[in-house]
């Protein structure tokens, strides 16, 4: 996912979309502004179809699976602007890294560990070099020692950028937005 | 006996170039596109294969199948588009 932009009201979109996804209501800011109410309304819309979609048994055959992949490889060209895209070293070139795909791997890493899940990721690459900077929301059951976990997650993240993606990971900030009863 | 001129189209060039990318280990898929002497490769990559990894090996298969059956030198751009979950 590339950077998202704040609300016009200024909060930052991804909070709205934290608090639909969850089941939590809307603030008192959130509850009186136009914006918020917006967001908030089209998550929960989107929440409700992804949850019927998920529940759906999918039979897909191979040429299925290779024809939705074109799909979304064609789609990605279409979406992915230079600015949207990590840089990849390599002899021969430059190569990229769609944001969206590294934030989807450093995402998946974490919802394999116990007790966590990752709710948002962002990531930056500021430098001329390609070591990247990671803000990863997540949410964490309740009762576990979040000290001692969002530890395990920072390290897993930069273990994940090199080993997963190929890039070293230069800073990890991690927010926990959230709770769940096991 | 006279020369031989070998023309290779364009659609032929990104053909091979995708067949060439959808080789190399870790690359679930791979769409490719021409540009002057650039070729864009987009692909979608297994989670866990290192994506750049995965990246550069595309960029040599592909240049380097491309020199081979083609006889086109050409720059070669891998983009990873997708990182596909198990």
């Amino acid at each position: 996912m590339g950077e998202i932009a704040p609300l016009a009201c200024g909060r930052d979109a991804a909070v709205v979309w934290d608090r639909a996804e969850a089941g939590l209501p809307l603030d008192a800011h959130g509850r009186d502004c136009p914006h918020c109410s917006a967001t908030y309304a089209e998550a929960r819309r989107l929440d409700v179809a992804v949850h019927r979609m998920a529940e759906e048994p999918v039979q897909m055959p191979a040429q299925a699976a290779e024809a939705v992949l074109g799909r979304v490889l064609e789609t990605a060209r279409s979406r992915i602007r230079p600015e949207e895209a990590l840089r990849l070293d390599s002899p021969l070139g430059p190569n990229r890294l769609a944001r969206a795909a590294a934030a989807t791997a450093l995402r998946a890493v974490v919802d394999a560990m116990d007790g966590m899940r990752a709710r948002s990721c962002r990531i930056a690459q500021p430098g001329p070099d390609t070591a990247i900077d990671v803000a990863l929301t997540v949410v964490a059951r309740f009762g576990l020692d979040l000290a001692h976990a969002t530890a395990q997650v920072r390290r897993t993240v930069f273990a994940a950028g090199e080993q997963a993606l190929g890039l070293p990971v230069r800073r990890v900030d991690i927010e926990v937005v959230d709770l769940w009863e096991a | 006996m006279g020369g031989v001129t070998l023309h290779v189209a364009d659609a032929a060039v990104t053909s091979v170039a995708a067949a060439a990318a959808r080789q190399v280990p870790g690359v679930v898929a791979a769409r490719t596109d021409l540009a002057a002497e650039l070729v864009r490769v987009r692909i979608a990559v297994r989670l866990g294969d290192n994506c750049r990894d995965v990246a550069e090996a595309v960029q040599r298969a592909v240049t380097h199948t491309l020199a081979e059956l083609a006889g086109r030198t050409a720059l070669v751009e891998v983009t990873v588009a997708e990182v596909v979950l198990r």
